[in-house]
């Protein structure tokens, strides 16, 4: 056990304490940062403890208080490449299948690969205009980074979504552009309870 | 004589083979990709803690038992011929059922006693991790009920993977609602038919497969589910593989035989462990997952005691996504006889074996040069540092995987290395009716089958039943590797990289490693059952990632 904790001090908060010397900034959130990730989850140790700004320029843990103990919905995308890549319309329809739960026990979050210029504003500006009623997320460069590092993002476009179920520790990916039926069937399978399947709208039953 | 000839012209082409990994098509990666290796695809994220120790060759491999069939009298609902094509005319002579569990597996007493539960966790057929060997007979279908008994997701102890199921007999001429297609998943609590009409693919004997294995292939968790142990074997024999090496009938090879005595299926998995001994798998990491302890049969590092005998040894690649390039560390020859499972015309003398996932070859190893006493490591000197695909070059040090241990014996070895195994086939270019190109790529952090990804609805290729077509399997990647495999038929290789197939690459396969930039045009021919398949990337991590597409056999109207 302690040759586990401290491979994983030696990697997690390692990575975090340097992120944190390097952004340095006033009021960077320090004190946020005190708290160990971890969780129930198995995979908890493997998320970062980000800090990120909805477009409401509210500010959250992205482990702590976005994933611990939820369902969520977690793609990427910046308002610049939605212009070439629109992932965003998509998920409105996700979104409309899933409209009872969301923001109850179901989340999506969009997070921006482009910090630097999609500000909350901006960002608020965007969901509004598509009509996406879920959280996007940004912060400084480097928190969003090791968001992206853990979720194996590279370039400003991402084709990829994560799917995930923190209490069961269970996680997939699907393709954020895969029609919005098999999204929102993911989302039902990963969702906690012996009942899930009263979520489930039968992919199977679709002809082809 | 024949034999000095057949040595003669082995030994011309063991030249070749020794030089080039022939499952690569006879090439090595190309220079122009490992220079353009990015650096950051070098470390992959958040790079994973390394095992707790296991030593080496302390405990002996698990060679699972052959699977016992039930009374079919016993299975409440009684076997529903309904469901299945063709059934009526492919009768089962054999029924068997397997229940799929949670439970802990001894992969090795150092690892199972860093937990409480003195085992490390696993999902299993009927208790066992390989599950039992399915040993089936031309002519004799099989029926094999698979409950899912494993917990709900949020109960289950295994932190990856998804408890649902759908099991499939790699690469069995079976139907498809018998396949384990990706989409025909059992929860919980449900149970799902799979009817094996051990029939010859257009009932030619030339078409036989000898090597198969059963893994699960639940639509985005395949990897982790067959990581966490829902594998297995199933070995098919036949008239002249007739799994006897005493056989008089004439034709019949007398290939070294006795499942689990002198004719051995070994299952490579590598697999990292935490500090608790159970196994661990990086989920976020969409490269692909490297262990870094090689288990056979889900075991570390095993031994195996051999006789001053010659053996059939059946060696798998159960993947994620790791190559290997086995070789006897004292560089010693043998003969491989098949390539994916399925019998070569002749054997091909080589010193190392190159697997990709889901790869099978089945080599003879003759025990009889050496004295009692004596120990072979084998090792792999395939170097991969990511779950992408080996970097193309070799290890100084080899990696060990297992030993054989040479015991004192004075056995009668009727078996022999036949000179010629099994006919291929014919290829008929004139019954070609279509020509279709597969397009492996990797952008924007999705992996691409034709620039498309896994969609159940959508059919990407629908051909006829009863023709034959020329498929193009291309890795448009500079970095990656893509073994792709192909459900239901077996292909043959018309150009590798626009080179004809020599040595083991004349053969019929099901999986096409792709390396870099490798382009695959190989002849495909469409028959006996109709319906849905698919074809996928099987480093597994990859396909759960959506690099698979669905095609459908349709009626040739």
């Amino acid at each position: 056990m302690k040759s586990r904790r401290a491979m994983l001090s030696a990697l997690g908060f390692g990575l975090s304490g340097l992120a944190l010397a390097a952004v340095a900034s006033p009021g960077a959130p320090q004190a946020r940062k005190a708290s160990p990730r971890g969780g129930r989850a198995s995979h908890a140790w493997r998320m970062p403890q980000a800090v990120v700004q909805d477009q409401d320029g509210r500010e959250f843990k992205f482990y702590d208080d976005l994933i611990k103990d939820k369902l969520v919905l977690i793609s990427f995308a910046s308002v610049d490449g939605e212009k070439r890549f629109p992932i965003v319309d998509n998920l409105v329809k996700v979104q409309q299948m899933v409209r009872d739960r969301l923001g109850k026990d179901l989340f999506i979050y969009t997070v921006t690969t482009k910090p630097q210029v999609d500000t909350p504003a901006a960002l608020k500006a965007f969901a509004a205009k598509k009509g996406a009623r879920w959280q996007f997320l940004t912060g400084q460069a480097e928190e969003i980074a090791q968001i992206k590092k853990t979720l194996g993002v590279m370039g400003s476009i991402h084709g990829l979504l994560w799917i995930g179920n923190d209490r069961s520790g269970r996680w997939l990916s699907k393709p954020a552009r895969l029609q919005p039926l098999f999204i929102s069937e993911s989302l039902a399978f990963l969702s906690t309870g012996a009942q899930h399947k009263q979520f489930l709208k039968d992919m199977r039953s679709v002809k082809s | 004589m024949t034999t000095n000839k057949r040595r003669d012209l082995l030994k011309a082409g063991a030249a070749a083979i020794a030089a080039t990994p022939a499952i690569f098509g006879g090439a090595l990666l190309p220079r122009l990709a490992q220079a353009q290796m990015r650096t950051s695809g070098m470390s992959t994220p958040g790079n994973e803690p390394p095992s707790p120790p296991v030593p080496l060759f302390t405990q002996p491999v698990y060679i699972p038992p052959a699977a016992q069939p039930v009374n079919p009298a016993t299975l409440t609902p009684p076997v529903n011929p309904a469901r299945h094509q063709r059934f009526a005319e492919f009768a089962p002579v054999n029924h068997y059922v397997q229940r799929m569990t949670e439970g802990t597996w001894n992969y090795h007493p150092a690892l199972s006693s860093l937990n409480p539960l003195g085992g490390s966790l696993a999902w299993m057929f009927n208790n066992a991790t390989p599950g039992e060997t399915f040993i089936a007979r031309y002519g004799e279908p099989f029926f094999v009920r698979r409950y899912n008994n494993l917990p709900l997701a949020q109960n289950a102890r295994i932190p990856f993977g998804y408890p649902a199921t759908s099991t499939h007999l790699h690469n069995s001429h079976s139907a498809s609602e018998s396949d384990g297609y990706p989409m025909d998943f059992i929860e919980p609590g449900q149970f799902w038919d799979h009817h094996h009409p051990m029939m010859y693919a257009r009932n030619d004997p030339r078409e036989a497969l000898a090597s198969l294995w059963y893994h699960d292939h639940m639509i985005d968790f395949t990897a982790t589910n067959v990581y966490a142990g829902l594998a297995g074997m199933a070995i098919f024999y036949d008239d002249i593989d007739s799994g006897n090496e005493n056989d008089t009938r004439a034709g019949a090879l007398r290939l070294p035989s006795g499942y689990g005595k002198y004719d051995c299926y070994f299952m490579l998995h590598d697999v990292r462990f935490n500090q608790q001994g159970h196994p661990d798998f990086n989920i976020f990491n969409t490269d692909g997952h490297l262990g870094d302890v090689i288990t056979v049969n889900r075991k570390a590092f095993p031994y195996f005691r051999v006789e001053r005998r010659k053996y059939r040894f059946r060696f798998l690649d159960g993947g994620p996504s790791r190559f290997y390039e086995l070789q006897f560390r004292d560089k010693s020859n043998f003969y491989v006889i098949s390539n994916d499972g399925n019998l070569l015309e002749e054997p091909v003398e080589a010193t190392s074996l190159v697997l990709g996932p889901a790869n099978r070859q089945d080599i003879i190893v003759d025990f009889s040069k050496y004295t009692a006493g004596t120990s072979i490591v084998l090792e792999n000197v395939m170097e991969q540092i990511n779950g992408q695909g080996p970097t193309g070059r070799k290890l100084d040090q080899g990696m060990p995987v297992m030993r054989f241990d040479v015991i004192e014996s004075n056995v009668v070895d009727n078996s022999r290395i036949p000179d010629f195994l099994r006919a291929l086939p014919p290829i008929d270019l004139k019954a070609v009716v279509a020509e279709r190109e597969w397009v492996f790529d990797h952008d924007m952090g999705l992996w691409t089958v034709n620039g498309s990804f896994m969609d159940p609805t959508v059919v990407s290729a629908s051909p006829k039943q009863g023709t034959a077509e020329i498929w193009t399997f291309r890795n448009a990647g500079t970095t990656w590797s893509h073994p792709v495999h192909v459900h239901f038929e077996e292909f043959q290789v018309l150009e590798w990289n626009g080179r004809k197939p020599t040595g083991v690459l004349r053969s019929r396969k099901d999986v096409a490693t792709l390396g870099p930039g490798d382009s695959a045009r190989v002849y495909y021919r469409f028959d006996d059952f109709l319906g849905r398949f698919p074809i996928h990337c099987h480093n597994n991590v990859h396909e759960d990632n959506a690099m698979m597409l669905r095609w459908d056999i349709v009626p040739n109207a």
